[in-house]
């Protein structure tokens, strides 16, 4: 079932960040928030997944089994990428981790600390890990963030392939990254979807 | 050999050379005895079955003191992150504990407790609300976004703690052990000088000063601070392999 977001509002002291925010997210699609920086991405984002409640208004149809990839990569940095993965879903082989890393270019990172890794590898280890979830609904805010031209476009196809049939929000500030997803954009502009 | 332990050892060396300097000037053993004495003192001590006796009385009733001390401190700080109104309440016990002089404990159970179950309590007293702050503060420190993630990801509570409180209190953990471990050691051994259980290192010390054997009183005292470093070493590094071991799953 489509999720249904209806008249949401949130405001933080004075200032209103969402103002009777409506709108429709599609089953088994992706569909992307835009719009300037603090015009509110995130919070909506953050309002779906539970981590902020709304001031007002509801959101209808949402799945309870929620998977994300966050702002930041919130990795457990002292276990290695394998262990990282599957703290999220313990009935993962060995195998399937692997074969997905592989495909995120990490096979050879597999056992390291997450702690020793750069920036866009921790990025790619918590996309991987948000796919391998296998969750209802995939949060993704700004997933491609910190990624070089080369490991950008292999990360792009990653998602494609495995988000097929899945229900995806994703924010980001690139209608590039949109278009790469073939998702629906919802344009927030002065808290309100255009 | 490293610099930094080089220098130690340098530093050791003048220590007893300094010691051993002034008790010649002084000349008499009674008030300051040398090092070399001491050494004497300490080998014939060691082929005594009593002195290891003496040694295993306290090393029991102390490391069991800061053992219980160490699972009743992390059991209520995890129970006053979980519930502030615990923590509230054990204000007032912590805060006393802490401010509260050795001696007034020791004197105060000797009514409630046989001498050779004091040095048990005292450890246990002096390492508890070290361990305890320590621990809450590693707790109530620990990263909210990861809490989050652990959220969404539907984290069991045994996940959480294997892969988010422990590594965040780890060096609360350590800092606490490491601080309590000394402290229950000298508290302990305060308690059994005061309590004078038989056979404890406490009592060793006490005959000691009553008969003047100043080379016997810095015998125990070397002896005392020996089998205390040992102890905290042994600790650490079993707390060390624990550790890693977790991070190795």
């Amino acid at each position: 079932m489509d999720i249904i977001v209806k008249n949401l509002c949130k405001s933080f002291g004075e200032k209103q960040v969402l103002d009777n925010i409506n709108a429709v997210i599609r089953h088994g699609e992706t569909t992307c928030l835009m719009g300037q920086s603090g015009v509110g991405k995130t919070t909506l984002l953050n309002i779906m997944m539970g981590f902020v409640t709304a001031d007002s208004g509801e959101i209808l149809n949402l799945p309870r089994l929620k998977s994300a990839v966050f702002q930041e990569n919130r990795l457990c940095e002292s276990f290695s990428v394998i262990t990282n993965i599957r703290m999220a879903n313990d009935s993962l082989t060995d195998g399937v981790i692997m074969q997905h890393l592989a495909a995120v270019g990490l096979e050879k990172e597999a056992k390291h600390k997450v702690s020793t890794l750069s920036g866009g590898m921790k990025r790619r280890v918590a996309l991987v890990r948000a796919i391998l979830a296998h969750k209802e609904i995939l949060f993704l805010d700004e997933p491609f963030k910190g990624l070089d031209e080369e490991t950008l476009n292999c990360v792009q196809n990653y998602l494609l392939e495995n988000t097929k049939g899945l229900t995806v929000i994703m924010v980001t500030h690139q209608i590039e990254e949109a278009k790469a997803l073939g998702a629906e954009i919802l344009y927030l502009k002065n808290g309100a979807i255009e | 050999m490293n610099r930094n332990r080089f220098e130690k050892i340098l530093a050791v060396a003048a220590a007893v050379l300094l010691w051993q300097l002034a008790a010649v000037a002084i000349g008499e053993e009674v008030l300051l005895v040398s090092p070399l004495k001491v050494v004497l003192r300490l080998s014939e001590l060691i082929f005594e079955a009593e002195f290891w006796g003496t040694i295993l009385f306290s090393f029991k009733r102390i490391t069991l003191g800061f053992f219980i001390a160490l699972a009743a401190g992390t059991a209520l700080a995890i129970l006053s992150y979980r519930f502030r109104i615990v923590e509230i309440f054990l204000w007032p016990y912590i805060s006393i504990i802490k401010a509260t002089p050795v001696a007034s404990f020791v004197i105060l159970c000797l009514i409630w407790l046989s001498s050779s179950q004091l040095p048990i309590f005292i450890a246990f007293l002096m390492a508890v609300p070290i361990i305890y702050t320590n621990m809450l503060g590693g707790f109530k420190s620990t990263d909210r976004k990861l809490l989050e993630m652990a959220e969404i990801f539907r984290f069991s509570f045994g996940k959480r703690l294997l892969y988010i409180y422990f590594p965040q209190v780890k060096s609360h953990f350590v800092s606490a052990c490491s601080v309590s471990l000394g402290l229950s050691w000298k508290a302990g051994i305060a308690a059994e000088i005061i309590g004078i259980p038989d056979g404890s290192m406490g009592e060793m010390l006490y005959q000691a000063k009553l008969y003047l054997a100043t080379a016997d009183l810095f015998s125990w005292t070397v002896t005392i601070i020996l089998v205390s470093v040992l102890f905290e070493k042994a600790v650490m590094c079993v707390i060390n392999i624990l550790f890693s071991t977790m991070e190795g799953l």
